[in-house]
């Protein structure tokens, strides 16, 4: 099976990175945007990702609007999306990480998401 | 027809693949007495005929038929609508015809929406197992009518996508097939779902709701209530009002689920077009026209606006009545719900196709975007309309309305609460203004105040005299009410006197509009202390967060003395004295800061409108007064013992004084008599030279010590005369106001008391932009104005045109926030609200301004720290996972070492970026708690499972009962309280070799103790240990480095919560920190 795909929206070089960088070790592969229009594009361009990282604060287009375009596209709105972002925000029916996430905290998640889908899929007749 | 008890009932089922199976399981859960009709629908080739009533008839309790021509449903009877058929229905018969349309067939969205309109309330919808999407704008339908809608849970259904296709917020019920039936069986069941006797039960239970969601559902009509609370009941298995009770209390979700199905929302675009079609003709031309010549203002309320489509197909209306010319219309529609979920959906302006079918597709591409399959309304629309949440029960009207649409809202209602809120309507709609209530309402309005435009549509135009906002539904005295009452009777009989009371009520009206908005708190009170009348302010500085009318003052401002109030309002109410209390300390709580009031309460003069024995209870907020008081007082005694020793010092001078001139004279004469010793007797002489120089050097630093305190004690008296000439004022005028004997007179005279007396800047000015009246603050304000620069809040220079008092002389209502920056470069932020003012005819308005210059500061500070927490805790995150990765790959035990301090350390700057954020919340009040119903003992074992891992050779034992301790509190609150307490222990105890934290049970507390065996706290910091930065500010004692904010924000967040926190330590025998928090209440029964 092809290693699961997951797009990191965060405009901060030095988080990005890190995900990047922990995400490859855990055995995705991983793509980054810097913002939410730079990520519709990569959408665009690659197609649906298995997940999203998405922060909230950025330039250009945000997370919040981010996810809204997604929800409304029906091509987008079936991704799973974590929100990961050091504000102190709550995000309707979106799970949030909460900045600085410890490395087995974002893995769980990533894993219970994916898992979660992979049954989502199979129960589809 | 025979007569019903309740509303003709019916179910429909839908399904696809696998349907004839799980029909057969459905049916086979049923009586054979099942008192309602059932009709199913399973997709099926339409070019086979079915036999599925056959093989049902077969195997179930119930006999099953095919559906052909016309029939009347019986109870107790399947029918199957065959494929190929649609179907027409009334209350009692069907009539099936061929249905050729696209699509599966027989369609499921058909059945629903068909059934959903005629039988309303009373149909159950259910989806089984199936494929496709079929029934899901049939759902919406009868969610929408108010029917009920189950799913056959997606998770165990064969095939899951039909009923997973239904939109999350029409589907009532998911259940597995089997429970499917008992529940129909339920719900069918026409006895009450409350049992015998248990009425009382209900209205708790609604109070209960009440004091939770802020919605007041008393008013509704029983019946309906009971339908509602019958299908909640079915859906969470419980089967008695009790069972529920019990269900609520330990799943406190299901409140929210319980009030939204208590909200109907029956809306669609273009609902019920004979109204459209009246407004667009008939209403809406006679409005522009009016506007026309009055400045162009359109103000429009759609009340009971529920999802939001009735107001943006008025805004349709509006636009396409005027065209290009929209732009140069002042148009504000208000639309509002009690739902404030409705009223969030309505704000996203986001609809699917079904809810647009009516429209005029023309219509839709013209004001609507299509984005993903749904309709999103454009900004011309959504730019003219004013979404909130508003309870027409509860709350004062939107004034100056032109027109007012409240359809399918008051039939809810019981009649009192219909004529509270048409009585809202009358004070709302200008003369001549709309009030559209459309057929289906049974009320007909008061024909003193309505006169009817068309019967038949129930649309009514406001006539006659004008009216007070009648009072919150919860008040119990009637005097009030019979007072507007009266008073518009009178309108009709007596005429000329009449009219100008009518004019100066009107005066009135819009001056207690703005008494509204100014923070002087102002609460009218009966003998019994139960509040007649509150303002915003009242509510704010008393921290009165429910409606509160008909409550008791005294138990509802609990941060007050009781017996202070309580005596107040007795020497008011039963003796006729005035009482004042001033400076009256209302401790710090959850929302608000402390701080210091004044209070004044005054007997109202005995009136024969209103009830007797009435006092007003005025609340003054002079903490700033007080806290400079405060800060004269401290250094008053600061100065004070040192003024003691001074005293003590002179005199011991002055006696050494005079015994050295003694001693000198005595010597002097020695010296004449004795030669000998001359140069002793000098010595000694010089001696007393230098005593006298030191006795003047005392006496000079004594001097400018008493100036200081002179100085400090004539600040202080100024202060005080300040305040005692402000209670003069009011006091002077109040009894002016007693004397008074014209009933209007006297609202005006109390009501200019009020404006002397208060902080706010209340301007009136003319046309020309001229100060026609002002009150003192006002004077002030313009004498700070004018030296100088107004900027709005982005730093720009305001120009003339864009000042407050310019823009309230045009007649412009607005609300705006500025600067004022003196020369010198001080800068003051206000906050200004305008309002026309119609001043014989000419226009001219009133704007209220408030300095806001320490809640702007204060929100300065607070946005500084949350973007500064948010720029550490960026690459704090990127560390962490740097660190978290190194701590895995590392296999060199000689950096292990260095990993742990690196993780350790990483662990607590996240605390303290936490704590920083967590602080400057807490210093401003604005801590929010999310609290649950939590077991103690388990987030304790868990935050010293997590602390555990901190400690350097420490052990952490965990002491817990074995039953669970319950409270009601915010989980990750307490967890930050227990971590920053178990933080402190290992830290600052870090040769205790032991930690202990126990939990007991005692009395309504539960009580924590962290327990350790360090060095201990020496006594004299104690009592600061709860106070912030006390470490920063304490220079001996550093200890382990930190802010200083951890014991700060233990106490504050434990506060919150209702509960304390202490200490006892003793020097070299270590510490326990004791909190307590209180238990959950049991349930009442």
């Amino acid at each position: 099976m092809a290693r699961p795909r997951i797009l990191v929206v965060d405009d901060d070089p030095g988080v990005a990175q890190a995900l990047l960088m922990v995400l490859e070790d855990a055995g995705y592969s991983g793509g980054h945007a810097p913002h939410g229009a730079a990520a519709l594009g990569w959408l665009e361009a690659n197609g649906p990702p298995d997940l999203m990282l998405v922060d909230l604060m950025m330039p250009l287009m945000n997370g919040q609007e981010l996810l809204g375009r997604l929800r409304d596209d029906s091509r987008w709105a079936d991704i799973p999306v974590l929100v990961i972002t050091a504000a102190n925000a709550r995000v309707a029916d979106v799970p949030v990480l909460h900045k600085p996430v410890r490395l087995e905290v974002l893995l769980d998640a990533l894993t219970t998401t994916l898992r979660m889908r992979e049954m989502r899929a199979r129960e589809e007749p | 027809m025979e007569p019903r008890t309740g509303p003709a009932q019916l179910v429909v089922v839908g399904a696809s693949a696998g349907g004839i199976e799980t029909f057969e399981r459905l049916l086979g859960q049923l009586p054979a007495d099942f008192p309602v009709p059932i009709i199913l629908a399973q997709h099926s080739n339409r070019n086979r005929a079915s036999r599925l009533a056959e093989i049902l008839g077969r195997h179930g309790a119930l006999a099953a038929h095919a559906l052909e021509g016309t029939q009347v449903l019986q109870p107790a009877t399947v029918y199957v609508l065959p494929p190929g058929y649609g179907l027409d229905m009334t209350e009692s018969a069907v009539t099936v015809h061929p249905d050729r349309s696209p699509g599966p067939t027989p369609s499921i969205d058909r059945l629903f929406s068909k059934a959903a309109v005629v039988y309303g309330e009373g149909l159950v919808a259910v989806i089984l197992s199936g494929t496709g999407s079929d029934g899901a704008d049939g759902a919406r339908m009868i969610s929408s009518h108010g029917g009920l809608v189950i799913i056959e849970d997606p998770a165990t259904a064969r095939y899951p996508g039909m009923p997973q296709s239904l939109a999350h917020s029409t589907v009532d019920i998911v259940a597995d097939l089997d429970r499917i039936g008992p529940i129909l069986t339920t719900l069918v069941d026409s006895s009450a779902p409350t049992g015998h006797g248990a009425e009382r039960d209900l209205s708790g239970l609604l109070d209960r709701v009440y004091a939770r969601s802020g919605i007041d559902f008393n008013g509704y009509r029983r019946p309906t209530i009971e339908r509602r609370l019958r299908q909640r009941m079915a859906a969470t298995d419980t089967h008695s009002l009790r069972d529920y009770l019990v269900y609520l209390e330990s799943n406190p979700e299901e409140y929210q689920r319980l009030v939204a199905s208590f909200l109907i929302k029956v809306t669609n675009f273009f609902r019920d077009p004979v109204i459209y079609g009246h407004l667009g003709e008939a209403i809406l031309p006679e409005v522009v026209a009016r506007a026309r010549a009055f400045g162009n203002e359109i103000r429009v309320w759609s009340a009971g606006c529920a999802t939001g489509e009735e107001a943006y197909s008025l805004a349709i209306l509006l636009c396409e009545a005027l065209g290009d010319e929209v732009e140069r219309f002042h148009i504000r529609l208000f639309a509002t719900d009690v739902d404030n979920d409705a009223v969030a959906f309505a704000r996203r302006g986001v609809y699917p196709a079904s809810a647009l079918a009516s429209v005029d597709p023309e219509v839709v591409a013209r004001y609507f975007r299509r984005e993903g399959g749904q309709f999103v309304a454009g900004n011309r629309l959504r730019g003219l309309i004013v979404f909130g949440q508003h309870d027409l029960g509860n709350r004062p009207p939107f004034p100056r309305t032109d027109l007012i649409l409240c359809r399918n809202v008051l039939i809810y209602f019981t009649p009192e609460m219909q004529q509270r809120a048409l009585q809202l309507f009358a004070f709302s709609l200008r003369a001549g203004g709309y009030l559209v209530l459309g057929k289906a309402e049974t009320v007909s309005p008061a024909s003193e105040f309505f006169q009817a435009d068309s019967q038949a549509l129930k649309v009514y135009r406001r006539m006659g005299g004008s009216v007070l906002i009648p009072p919150a539904r919860r008040q119990p005295a009637a005097g009030l009410r019979a007072a507007s009452a009266s008073h518009g009777a009178k309108a009709q009989s007596e005429s000329v006197p009449e009219v100008a009371a009518t004019m100066a009520s009107d005066a009135i009206e819009k001056l207690a509009a703005i008494a509204f908005q100014v923070p002087v708190g102002i609460a009218i009170v009966d003998a019994h202390y139960d509040i007649l009348h509150v303002n915003a302010a009242a509510r704010a500085l008393l921290g009165i967060h429910t409606p509160a009318i008909g409550e008791d003052l005294v138990h509802l401002a609990p941060a007050i003395a009781q017996n202070v109030l309580l005596s107040m309002i007795e020497d008011a109410t039963r003796r006729g004295q005035a009482r004042y209390a001033s400076g009256v300390v209302l401790p710090e709580s959850g929302t608000s800061p402390r701080r210091v009031v004044d209070i004044a309460c005054q007997p109202l003069p005995a009136e024969p409108d209103l009830p007797p024995h009435l006092a007003s209870v005025a609340v003054t907020d002079v903490t700033r007064y007080a806290d400079r008081n405060d800060k004269l007082r401290q250094r008053l005694q600061r100065v004070q013992p040192r003024m003691a020793r001074m005293k003590g010092a002179v005199a011991a001078l002055k006696a050494a004084n005079e015994q050295l001139v003694s001693e000198n004279a005595t010597l002097r004469a020695a010296n004449a008599t004795i030669a000998a010793g001359h140069e002793e007797v000098q010595a000694a002489s010089d001696e007393v030279e230098t005593l006298n120089e030191e006795l003047q050097a005392t006496n000079e630093e004594l001097e400018t010590l008493n100036e200081e305190l002179q100085a400090t004690v004539e600040e202080l008296n100024a202060s005080y005369e300040d305040m005692q000439a402000r209670h003069g004022q009011m006091q002077e005028a109040v009894t002016a106001g007693v004397v008074a004997r014209q009933t209007t007179e006297l609202a005006r005279d109390r009501l200019e008391v009020v404006l002397a007396s208060i902080p706010v800047a209340v301007l009136v000015v003319d046309g020309d932009g001229g100060v026609v009246r002002s009150n003192a603050a006002g004077e002030s304000f313009m004498q700070r104005a004018a030296t100088a620069q107004a900027a709005d809040l982005t730093g720009a220079v305001l120009g003339p045109e864009d000042l407050p008092v310019r823009r309230a002389s045009r007649g412009e209502p607005f609300r705006m926030e500025f600067t004022l920056v003196q020369p010198e470069g001080d800068t003051a932020w206000y906050q200004a609200i305008g309002n026309p003012f119609l001043d014989q005819g000419s226009p001219a308005g009133v704007v209220a301004i408030q300095d806001v210059t320490d809640t702007a500061r204060r929100q300065l500070q607070e946005e500084f720290v949350a973007t500064a927490s948010h720029e550490l805790r960026t690459p704090l995150a990127a560390m962490r996972l740097y660190v978290d990765t190194l701590t895995r790959r590392n296999t060199d035990p000689g950096l292990s070492g260095i990993v742990e301090g690196l993780d350790a350390n990483m662990r607590r700057l996240s605390l303290l970026v936490n704590d920083l954020t967590d602080s400057v919340r807490l210093q401003n009040g604005r801590l929010t708690l999310h609290r649950q119903h939590i077991d103690l003992g388990e987030i304790i074992a868990a935050t010293v499972a997590i602390s555990q891992q901190m400690a350097k050779g420490q052990v952490l034992v965990a002491d817990l009962p074995e039953a669970p301790v319950r409270v009601c509190a915010d989980p990750s609150r307490i967890e930050q309280v227990l971590s920053n307490l178990l933080d402190n222990a290992l830290r600052y105890a870090s040769a205790s070799p032991r930690v202990e934290v126990r939990l007991r049970v005692l009395g309504q507390w539960a009580q924590i103790e962290v327990e350790d065996h360090g060095p201990g706290i020496p006594e004299v910091e104690l009592p600061r240990l709860f106070t912030r930065f006390y470490h920063a500010t304490d220079d001996g004692r550093r200890r382990g480095g930190g802010l200083g904010l951890g014991l700060y924000i233990v106490h504050a967040v434990v506060a919150a919560h209702g509960g304390e926190v202490s200490v006892r330590s003793r020097q070299g025998e270590g510490s326990v920190f004791t909190v307590r928090l209180p238990l959950q209440a049991p349930l009442q029964a």
